[in-house]
């Protein structure tokens, strides 16, 4: 009798799931054209659908002990952002009430009113009201308390804690400095040592862990990489390893794993192809400066903001490399300037078979996104699949001004979702208009 | 009993309950650092890559001790599943954290034997490729001299029945960091070309790599255009 090889827990649950993602991918490849088409339509009413529900819900239970809803806020919010839309008036004056009194006396949110503030809530709570946007959803932030707050969390080893006494990690790191970043309260004092502590997460892998040690992590990757990036660190780690390690989490499924022969996960298309993004921009705009090669020069009278935006300086257009796949023609036949081809770049991943794992596998038929067939949905993963998605779409722009082209979007171009701010994970208009506030704020 | 009431205090306070458990253990001091390896032990038997017991894991044996049994037990847990990248980190965690071992350099020799016999047993295994290299951190000289990195590399792409992209890849690093390739490399590279055209060494692992490795076609692609003349 032929012996079946016997497989390791790791091959036997990768064998399951690729099993069911084929089984839809096949499905799909044998579907008529207008069944497939169908099949790649992110369906915003019922994605909205589902959003709204689970707004008003949120809104309703206001006797929960449940520690998540500033998260839930956030991404519900961020969600419906990314689609173009926005929820009515009287729901955003009751979450920007409800955050309100989240916010605790002595700075930061907690998970409801009355708990302890906790740095991973405060950066929820923020994101929130910055997606909200406008004035009372942005002065209701208490931003003297908050650098209190801050300091209160930072460690002597230059980490920060998630609250106190808390556990210290990359995570708390992030959260933080994300938060400082927005509300334009940044200081020595918050960076101090900062960048080395980070630095003590990368692990012999590329990837960046949640602890010094600890295994390389999709999450904690982003998290550190973002931390770097908004301190102006980033070139102490080691980036050619850290693209090297992210580019390899994207499976055969194409969908992203958060570590090595890990499963695959839609919350990832996030956190993993973010950090590809941000590395190839970032080398991209360092090319110029360490190699010096030599390149057309096609200044491109970009408008510099008032404020320093880590990210824009990345972009800077001023001399950008020109891309050596963009010789031609794209695909509808316009010729675009050569302004418009400089500013492209052919994504590191697969970005339309990351889309396809997200719109296939990911995305549930009556609205929402889940981590892989089987899982049921939930709003963690329709926020992260979401922005995950909107992340590929723009992956071949060097920059957030730069529309992406039809070929860019998988399905058709009515798919395309909002830009976001890859460094906080908010929409770019709302992110521009916080950061225009906070800084006539300081 | 304390497990309990931390437990339930951690619930009530909305608070990471792993975290408190080191404060109190901390306080509770080395006497217990049985009872946390016993403890992680316990969950990772459930689920073996579960990454707050990892971390709990490492915190306790760097503040309460009982790193002697820790590198048998990651070599159990490969027997068991060599795809456990988590107790491949952890296994780098012990070689360099361990007070009872001599740290990286001096572990090195048999660890280098150890992973490429994982290597050899399963090529397309990621997690040992990376451990490899891993073994080499902050040692270039020591990455490209080695005779045995090399070796294994030439031994995998000698291979039909297998995965050739990480033994490529690895070569690819090994002549980017300044291996100067021999004929051996060039003839072994040379067997998997397809009609590609041979401009320099490491430009033609690129080539065969978007090839081999479709899913980062564009990050091979990428790779190539990097290539300094160092590697020529």
């Amino acid at each position: 009798m032929e012996e079946l090889p016997i497989l390791t827990v790791s091959q036997r649950e990768q064998f399951l799931v690729e099993n069911d993602v084929f089984g839809i991918f096949g499905y799909f490849e044998a579907s008529d054209v207008s069944t497939q088409r169908y099949m790649l339509e992110i369906q915003r009413d019922k994605q909205l659908d589902y959003l709204m529900k689970g707004f008003r819900q949120l809104g309703r239970e206001f006797s929960s002990l449940d520690a998540n809803r500033p998260w839930l806020c956030y991404w519900i919010l961020h969600s419906i952002a990314l689609l173009g839309e926005s929820v009515d008036d009287e729901l955003e004056n009751n979450a920007i009430e409800f955050l309100g009194r989240c916010q605790g006396s002595d700075g930061g949110y907690g998970g409801g009113p009355g708990q302890l503030p906790h740095l991973a809530t405060t950066y929820a709570a923020v994101n929130a009201l910055v997606t909200i946007g406008g004035d009372k959803a942005l002065s209701s932030i208490n931003r003297e308390k908050m650098s209190c707050f801050l300091r209160r969390m930072k460690d002597r080893s230059g980490g920060f804690r998630m609250h106190d006494m808390g556990e210290m990690d990359v995570r708390a790191c992030y959260t933080a400095i994300s938060v400082a970043s927005i509300l334009n309260i940044m200081d020595d004092e918050l960076t101090r040592g900062l960048g080395e502590y980070i630095l003590s997460c990368q692990t012999y892998e590329g990837g960046i862990g949640g602890e010094p040690g600890s295994e390389a992590h999709g999450g904690n990757t982003y998290c550190g990489l973002a931390t770097m990036i908004l301190i102006n660190e980033v070139d102490s780690l080691n980036l050619d390893s850290l693209m090297n390690w992210a580019v390899h989490r994207q499976g055969v499924e194409m969908g992203f794993q958060g570590r090595t022969n890990k499963l695959v996960d839609g919350c990832y298309t996030f956190w993993q192809a973010a950090p590809c993004v941000l590395l190839q921009r970032f080398y991209s705009a360092h090319d110029l400066v360490h190699h010096g090669s030599s390149h057309i020069s096609q200044g491109t009278d970009k408008d510099h903001e008032d404020h320093h935006d880590p990210e824009d300086s990345d972009d800077d257009d001023d001399s950008d490399e020109e891309d050596s796949d963009e010789g031609s023609v794209n695909g509808h036949g316009v010729h675009h300037t050569s302004t418009y081809i400089n500013r492209r770049m052919q994504p590191v991943f697969d970005s339309l078979g990351l889309q396809r794992y997200v719109l296939l596998c990911s995305k549930m038929p009556d609205g929402g996104f889940r981590d892989k067939p089987r899982k049921p949905r939930d709003f963690y993963h329709t926020c992260y699949c979401l922005s995950g998605l909107s992340v590929a779409q723009h992956a071949w722009l060097k920059d957030e001004d730069t529309p992406p082209l039809t070929r860019d979007v998988l399905g058709s171009y009515s798919n395309l979702l909002e830009p976001v701010d890859l460094l906080h994970n908010v929409v770019i208009d709302r992110y521009n208009e916080a950061i225009e506030y906070f800084f006539k704020a300081a | 009993m304390e497990r309990v009431i931390v437990a339930h205090i951690c619930c009530l306070r909305k608070v990471d309950p792993w975290h408190h458990w080191r404060w109190v253990a901390e306080k509770l001091g080395p006497e217990v650092a049985g009872r946390e390896l016993d403890c992680t032990w316990r969950v990772l038997s459930l689920d073996a890559k579960h990454y707050l017991a990892w971390s709990h894991r490492q915190w306790a044996l760097r503040a309460l001790g009982g790193w002697e049994d820790e590198l048998d037990y990651c070599h159990e847990l490969l027997e068991a599943d060599v795809f456990n990248n988590s107790a491949w980190n952890q296994r780098y965690y012990v070689i360099t954290q361990s007070p009872l071992l001599g740290g990286l350099e001096a572990m090195r020799e048999s660890e280098v034997s150890y992973t490429i016999k994982a290597i050899l047993a399963n090529p397309a295994n990621e997690s040992s490729w990376r451990y490899l290299k891993g073994l080499y951190k902050d040692d270039k000289e020591s990455w490209i001299s080695d005779p045995s990195v090399s070796s294994v590399c030439l031994n995998v792409l000698s291979r039909t029945d297998c995965f050739h992209g990480f033994a490529l890849s690895t070569l690819l690093d090994l002549l980017c960091d300044g291996l100067r390739p021999t004929n051996k490399h060039r003839d072994s590279v040379r067997a998997l070309a397809n009609e590609e055209p041979y401009t320099n060494l490491a430009n033609l692992v690129c080539t065969i790599l978007g090839r081999v490795d479709p899913i980062r076609a564009n990050y091979w692609a990428w790779r190539k255009s990097k290539i300094t003349v160092a590697a020529m």
